[in-house]
């Protein structure tokens, strides 16, 4: 397919960003890590551009290799008043345009594959996968059979830290909120947008959307913060059921349940997806402090927290660059640490799963604190 | 394809290690330019500046002297290279060679607060910067529009001045100490001092210099602490001759507030709407006072019975801050607009003494007027003078008309500059927009000693050639 493939809105916001004097440059972590003035939305745009009127189009390998060289975290997105241009769909839709072209990585297109297969990522490099079914059983047993609360875990979750997967259904249980699961493993269609197969993300998140009509809730709790944000934004299930991620619902649990015995201070990270894409900031914080715990705010939070590095793909195509992002973030990590943090909690498994080992301190998925505290209390 | 002689790439490769080192065609077209308008129209036009040969990534200043001293022998150009985000195109490669991308000397070195200077690499970018100096209850005191998105090293390389300067001075009155790499790799280390009165000031030697005499290295710049209270006042007088006469009073009178901008009758029209000012006639004064609660107060006291004995009438002190909201916000403007085929934006900061600030202001106004949309506010004010900044818009009737409708503007601004003997630059530096019209601004003798110190230093004449006029 040509570059003709990219909607005119983008093409519009792709020129306006390549002629932006680099406004976002300072919270760009594609950039930082790689110093590369060729590595940020307006370096990204620039080969837009290019693509647009070049020969290659968007199987030109600049464009291809800008394409996928960031996280879509949307730290960009926090400092841009540029009118019509939005850089994490901006990101989308060049991806697309890039798999319409046939000039997808392979290590993208397998992605999808596993995904579409029901299969989650349980490592990144070398990349595997696996069948979460286990995990999914094991958390069946936590679960209340026609309970109106549907909790999806998500690929993150259950792939690369089916412990907390497991914790979320813990914690619920400690809090008395009946559950219950999907029959099979779902996939929201995340790892597809990233890697832009648009029509192989919109046939999963029918398919899932589907699972969620056929499970009859009313309401569907979302652990893995890039599927809550999708599920919020596309609404896959039938009108009425609500969808919130999983925090919101502990917080809501425990504010009613009382107050556990807390214990010492803690460091909380917010994942890109949860807190600049979904503005969930007050949740977890929430839960943390209705745990008894002291927390402790990372350098750079809420709306300018630091990623892992973990979303769009990139640890798939750029595992360097993935690595500098969590590196930076572990560096922030150790300074909380020596203001007197015990331990690092994340709203998100797989930002947990990539910190773990890395940092100085413990390191808990918001689930597995919640649960944890809770069977303390016991 | 690289032009380099592969010794040299082994030799740069040796000095910063094979990941510091790229051929490769993306990375060098990211760094073939810089925010220069005039290169930015003609990319829009489909033209692709040549770039360099190959981006190095130094991350020590050894590594700098190594490279330096490899070009040097090599007869090979290089060009350093903060964030790019200069608008004169003084870090355009202009015959190719080597990029010296200076992002990973971006360390916080060593802070003295008691003395109030702080140490540190110029890739650091100038946000970071403000931050660090922040948490610990300082400030360099210098916010450019830019501070964001350029470094440290660019605001020394082009002699740049931040939006409160007129209280607390330009770079060049920030910079107590800086170190250097000479073309031929030499270290030069001229410590900070609070005063030297040693023979010439070397340190000045690097202010302004766009690489043309090496590398900077490290800069210590000197720390203000925060202000106490910062007091705002916003008044519109008759006129933009009356405005002018009581911000040169007011300086006069040894005042010093941090923010100070008059714009004029069309700047004002503009401004009153975004700022919620009124109706936007005569011309709009937006003024901050800062430091000491007392002694901020006492100065904007004083600052608003001078601007009333002007004729001004008060504003509501909230359109200061919601300018202070809104103060880097001009490049979002640029994205929306450079886009359009035929566009031409472009901001010349010129500077005079006040007896012929108002002669530089009508001359420009008369030259370009008509052509294209020109807006100018007052700031930076000096006992002696001050700086007019110029915004300038326009469209050509087709794309092709751009770069030469640019060519025009400049021509005209430097002429208007000419004619009413300021000086054709304030803090967006030299680079190739000013090339042409260095031997009128420095005189057939400043020409020389400029081009007598550059062969000195660079012999080979590999520190960013082109530049200067020379």
């Amino acid at each position: 397919m040509s570059a003709a493939a990219l909607p005119e809105a983008q093409v519009v916001a792709a020129q306006r960003c390549a002629s932006c004097p680099k406004m976002c440059r300072s919270a760009c972590p594609t950039l930082a890590v790689t110093a590369n003035e060729r590595h940020q939305p307006w370096g990204h745009a620039r080969t837009v551009v290019a693509a647009l009127g070049g020969q290659d189009g968007f199987a030109e390998p600049a464009t291809v290799a800008a394409a996928f060289a960031c996280a879509t975290c949307g730290a960009c997105t926090v400092p841009c008043l540029v009118k019509g241009v939005e850089t994490t769909e901006l990101s989308w839709a060049v991806r697309a345009a890039v798999f319409d072209a046939g000039a997808t990585p392979a290590a993208g297109l397998r992605a999808v594959a596993e995904a579409s297969a029901g299969r989650v990522r349980v490592a990144d490099s070398p990349p595997a996968w696996t069948d979460p079914a286990a995990t999914l059983d094991a958390l069946r047993r936590l679960a209340t059979p026609g309970a109106d609360l549907l909790l999806l875990p998500g690929c993150g979750a259950l792939g690369h830290r089916p412990e907390a997967a497991l914790a979320a259904g813990r914690a619920l249980r400690g809090l008395r909120i009946a559950f219950t699961v999907l029959d099979e493993h779902r996939c929201c269609g995340a790892p597809a947008r990233s890697f832009g197969d648009t029509a192989a993300a919109v046939a999963m998140l029918d398919r899932l959307g589907a699972a969620i009509a056929a499970a009859a809730v009313r309401r569907v709790a979302v652990q893995s913060p890039s599927c809550a944000h999708l599920l919020a934004t596309h609404a896959p299930g039938p009108a009425g059921v609500a969808v919130e991620p999983l925090a919101g619902v502990l917080a809501a649990g425990l504010a009613s349940a009382g107050t556990p015995a807390g214990h010492g201070r803690v460091a909380y990270h917010d994942p890109c997806f949860l807190a600049r894409h979904l503005d969930h900031t007050a949740e977890p914080r929430a839960v943390l402090r209705t745990l008894g715990h002291e927390v402790v705010e990372l350098r750079g939070r809420g709306a300018t927290t630091a990623c892992s590095g973990g979303g769009g793909g990139l640890p798939l195509t750029h595992p360097a660059i993935a690595d500098g992002y969590r590196d930076r973030l572990a560096a922030a990590v150790a300074e909380a640490a020596g203001a007197g943090a015990a331990a690092l909690v994340t709203g998100c498994a797989t930002c947990a799963a990539r910190l773990a080992g890395a940092v100085p301190v413990p390191v808990l998925e918001l689930a597995e604190a919640c649960a944890a505290a809770l069977e303390a209390r016991r | 394809m690289s032009l380099l002689a592969p010794a040299l790439l082994d030799e740069l490769r040796a000095a910063v290690g094979d990941a510091g080192v790229s051929t490769d065609p993306a990375d060098r077209d990211a760094v073939a330019h810089d925010l220069w308008p005039r290169a930015l129209i003609r990319e829009r036009g489909g033209e692709r500046l040549p770039g360099p040969d190959a981006v190095v990534w130094p991350s020590t200043r050894g590594q700098v002297a190594a490279v330096c001293a490899a070009c040097h022998r090599a007869e090979i150009p290089f060009t350093p290279f903060g964030a790019g985000t200069g608008v004169c195109g003084a870090a355009i490669p202009v015959r190719g060679g080597v990029v010296l991308d200076l992002k990973r000397l971006d360390r916080i070195l060593d802070w003295d607060l008691e003395t109030g200077w702080v140490r540190v690499e110029p890739g650091l970018l100038g946000s970071r910067l403000e931050d660090a100096c922040r948490e610990r209850g300082r400030t360099t005191g210098h916010h450019p529009s830019s501070l964001a998105l350029s470094t440290v090293g660019g605001f020394v390389a082009t002699r740049s001045a931040g939006q409160l300067s007129t209280r607390y001075g330009r770079i060049d009155d920030l910079v107590a100490g800086l170190e250097a790499v000479l073309p031929d790799g030499t270290e030069v280390s001229l410590r900070p001092e609070p005063a030297a009165g040693a023979g010439p000031d070397l340190r000045r030697l690097f202010l302004g210099s766009e690489g043309g005499f090496g590398v900077i290295v490290e800069v210590t710049l000197r720390l203000h602490p925060l202000p106490e209270r910062r007091v705002d006042h916003a008044a519109v007088f008759g006129g933009f001759a009356e405005g002018i006469a009581a911000v040169r009073e007011l300086l006069q009178a040894g005042l010093r507030p941090s923010l100070l901008r008059l714009y004029d009758l069309a700047d004002t029209a503009l401004q009153a709407a975004e700022l919620g000012v009124g109706e936007g006639s005569g011309a709009l004064l937006l003024a901050s006072c800062e430091g000491r609660a007392a002694v901020a107060e006492a100065e904007a006291a004083e600052l608003a019975a001078i601007c009333a004995a002007h004729g001004a009438s008060a504003r509501d002190p909230a359109a200061v801050e919601a300018w202070y909201t809104r103060r880097d916000d001009i490049g979002f403007a640029q994205a929306r607009y450079l886009p359009l085929a035929g566009a031409v934006l472009d901001t010349v900061e010129l500077a005079a003494p006040w007896s012929r600030l108002a002669a530089l202001h009508e001359a420009v106004r008369r030259r370009i007027g008509g052509r294209l949309i020109v807006l100018c506010h007052l700031s930076h004010g000096y006992p002696d003078g001050a700086c007019l900044y110029f915004s300038f818009a326009g469209v050509a009737e087709e794309e092709a008309g751009a770069v030469p409708l640019h060519e025009l503007l400049w021509e005209e601004v430097m002429a208007a500059a000419a004619e009413t003997g300021a000086s054709i630059a304030h803090h967006h530096g030299a680079g190739l927009a000013r090339a042409p019209y260095m031997a009128a601004e420095l005189g057939a003798g400043g020409v020389e000693v400029l081009r007598r110190l550059k062969a000195a230093l660079d012999p080979g004449g590999v520190a960013n050639p082109g530049k200067w006029g020379l």
